[in-house]
């Protein structure tokens, strides 16, 4: 019973989430001893001492990017459904259901001509 | 679809006006604002733009640039059956000239007196005022140093000491890993010219003899 | 229940778990192993392209530089800098190498002892996940260089990541299933489609996988060594090995996607498939030795302009051809 109830692949995530918080603790017990340093403290920098935060706001285009990620990251969720089951279930539905999804991904790429066409995608 | 190809061109219109005001603020104020206006010093049409299918069925396949691909990474793979160019440096040494100055050496006659007569000529000669001698004469009248000191943190290895000395003694062998952990170990004596002689002489006296045409 | 069953029980829970304990154990020291040999691979055939000698001292002719440098690296001192406590600074590169190495639960091998029926998604899932890894690596340190890898990092990732995923479901649109076994044993990825599909999948990966000519991550004369740059020690060490056994993955899910003729056989297709693996993960090193790096807008033009819309119509195409 209990077997049955300890699933493998959690088993294995569990493992692996062990070993490696192990390896970094392992690191850490294993390392030599910290010699304290000011130098050690602060943030690389080429040659001298970082001068500020590097907390600075960055380029706009990450953020717009991270969008349209999502964006088509919602049109995957909607691919997988059906390359699952495009043999099993959609065929056997009727022929207009291949007819919709072909339709939906019509308009996805007429989304990314019109993203590319308003210089959203330009870099 | 009406409202759609209108949402498309509109975008486009607006991003287009943009780029017009942006070239029209250049080209009005011509050295007071520059940013964000491009010139394009030599416009290359593209193929895809030509509207002509013979052009693009020709320009694509090219654009892929497969046997491109494929050439570089045989060229690449070849390599790695090519000699390396790199030495196994401590294990592997790169052959030596036989006019190699490397580190300073006092040589001995074969009956093993010193060479050095303190004639001073390399001393004389030394461009970095590396070389101290101090001479004094010994008790059957030869002249001999008391005090030989190379400073070879000093010295430049031009090889003017050993082109200078008149019997061979002070020359510069074939060593060239002789590194220390501190300046005073770099500080010659003549004591340690003398071992590097004895230590070196085979190797001296053989590059001495390859290059004698030309001495 | 009276005793001796309880007994029973006890004696059969323990040796599930001694059994579960021995195959996880296994897979992660072969793991862990390949990922080691792979970048003395990568070393040493990088060494051989620029015609050099590449690592040849430790044990014979340096095939074991990449186990004295994990050593080293775990001896290192772990310094922490001052605006972190230290179990954030410790959890970015644990969160990468989870990430890295959860992966290896849809290794199809046929001697696995767990079968994984959506191991497709499962991948898709971790390796999304791995950006957060990447994120708290590269954002929390405060330093600039970190900040701006980790941000080419995350940008990189999640633009190549749905280019990738839309390939993936095209290949396995065929399988009908998700399941990484049932993939490996299709016989069905030998013709000029899938030749195409095969170099779309390429590219993912190398993108995927932040490896030259995309590795804007860690462009040296710009980033010094990207967004692991405050990691020395076994963080450092954790992070490499999350990086490269990422690659081993990708170049097992192209065996398993493009390679699959004759793997269906039980032991003989395991040997195949392995032999897959290790060339797949070879042409990682041959693009590095090959491909100058590329320019970080031309690769964003590129995702999004070129290999996603052709990805779509490759996965239209498929469908069309699946009907």
């Amino acid at each position: 019973m209990g077997v049955s109830l300890m699933n493998e692949g959690l088993f294995f995530l569990c493992f692996v989430l062990v070993l490696s918080i192990g390896l970094m603790l392992v690191s850490m017990v294993l390392g030599q001893r910290v010699r304290r340093n000011r130098d050690k403290l602060v943030a690389f920098e080429c040659g001298f001492d970082p001068m500020s935060s590097s907390r600075t706001p960055f380029s706009f285009r990450f953020f717009v990017l991270a969008l349209l990620f999502l964006i088509f990251d919602v049109e995957v969720v909607m691919i997988i459904a059906f390359c699952y089951s495009l043999k099993t279930v959609f065929l056997s539905l009727s022929s207009m259901t291949v007819l919709y999804f072909f339709l939906f991904f019509f308009i996805l790429l007429l989304g990314l001509v019109h993203e590319a066409n308003e210089g959203s995608l330009d870099w | 679809m009406a409202a759609l190809v209108r949402l498309f061109t509109a975008s486009r219109q607006a991003q287009l006006t943009g780029v017009r005001t942006i070239q029209a603020r250049c080209q009005s104020s011509v050295d007071i604002d520059r940013e964000g206006c491009f010139i394009n010093v030599n416009p290359q049409k593209s193929p895809l733009a030509a509207q002509d299918v013979a052009t693009i069925t020709e320009h694509v396949p090219k654009s892929l640039f497969i046997a491109e691909l494929v050439k570089g990474m045989s060229i690449v793979q070849s390599m790695m059956f090519r000699e390396q160019a790199t030495l196994n440096y401590p294990f592997e040494k790169g052959p030596l000239s036989p006019r190699f100055r490397g580190e300073h050496a006092l040589r001995r006659y074969p009956s093993g007196e010193e060479r050095c007569i303190a004639c001073k000529l390399c001393e004389a000669i030394c461009p970095a005022q590396a070389i101290t001698i101090e001479a004094e004469t010994r008790a059957d009248g030869s002249r001999r140093t008391t005090r030989y000191d190379i400073d070879m943190t000093k010295c430049i290895f031009c090889g003017f000491c050993q082109e200078a000395c008149p019997v061979d003694a002070i020359v510069e062998g074939p060593n060239f890993e002789y590194s220390t952990e501190t300046h005073e170990e770099l500080l010659y004596n003549k004591e340690k010219l003398l071992n590097n002689g004895d230590q070196w002489e085979p190797a001296i006296s053989a590059n001495l003899q390859a290059d004698y045409l030309y001495r | 229940m009276n005793f001796e069953g309880q007994q029973i029980l006890w004696v059969q829970t323990l040796w599930g778990v001694l059994h579960l304990l021995i195959s996880s154990v296994v897979v992660m020291l072969l793991m862990m192993i390949s990922v080691a040999f792979f970048i003395v691979i990568e070393r040493k055939g990088l060494g051989m392209v620029q015609l050099r000698q590449g690592p040849n001292k430790v044990s014979v002719k340096g095939i074991l530089q990449a186990v004295a440098d994990g050593v080293k690296l775990f001896k290192k001192e772990v310094s922490f800098p001052v605006c972190l406590s230290h179990f954030t600074f410790a959890l970015g590169p644990v969160i990468c190498f989870f990430c890295a190495y959860s992966l290896y639960l849809v290794f199809p091998n046929s001697f696995g002892s767990n079968r994984f029926e959506l191991g497709v998604l499962f991948f898709l899932c971790i390796s999304s996940f791995s950006v957060y890894g990447v994120f708290l690596v590269g954002w929390l340190c405060d330093s600039r260089y970190a900040f701006l890898g980790a941000m080419r990092a995350i940008a990189q990732s999640i633009s190549y990541e749905v280019f990738l995923s839309t390939v993936l479901f095209t290949s396995f649109l065929f399988v009908g299933s998700y399941d990484v076994f049932q993939g490996r044993s299709n016989e069905f990825f030998t013709s000029v489609f899938s030749l195409g599909l095969l170099m779309l999948w390429f590219i993912a990966a190398l993108a995927e996988t932040n490896r030259a000519p995309f590795d804007f991550v860690e462009g040296e004369s710009e980033l010094v060594a990207g967004y692991m740059v405050e990691y020395g020690g076994g963080g450092f060490a954790l992070l490499a090995l999350a990086e490269y056994s990422n690659i081993m993955f990708m170049s097992m899910m192209t065996g398993v996607m493009f390679f699959n003729s004759g793997m269906s056989s039980f032991l003989f297709g395991d040997i195949i498939f392995s032999v897959w693996v290790v060339f797949i993960s070879y042409l990682f090193v041959l693009v590095r030795g090959t491909m100058p790096r590329y320019r970080y807008d031309l690769l964003m033009d590129l995702c999004w302009k070129i290999l996603l819309p052709l990805s779509l119509g490759m996965f239209v195409l498929g469908a069309v051809i699946c009907c």
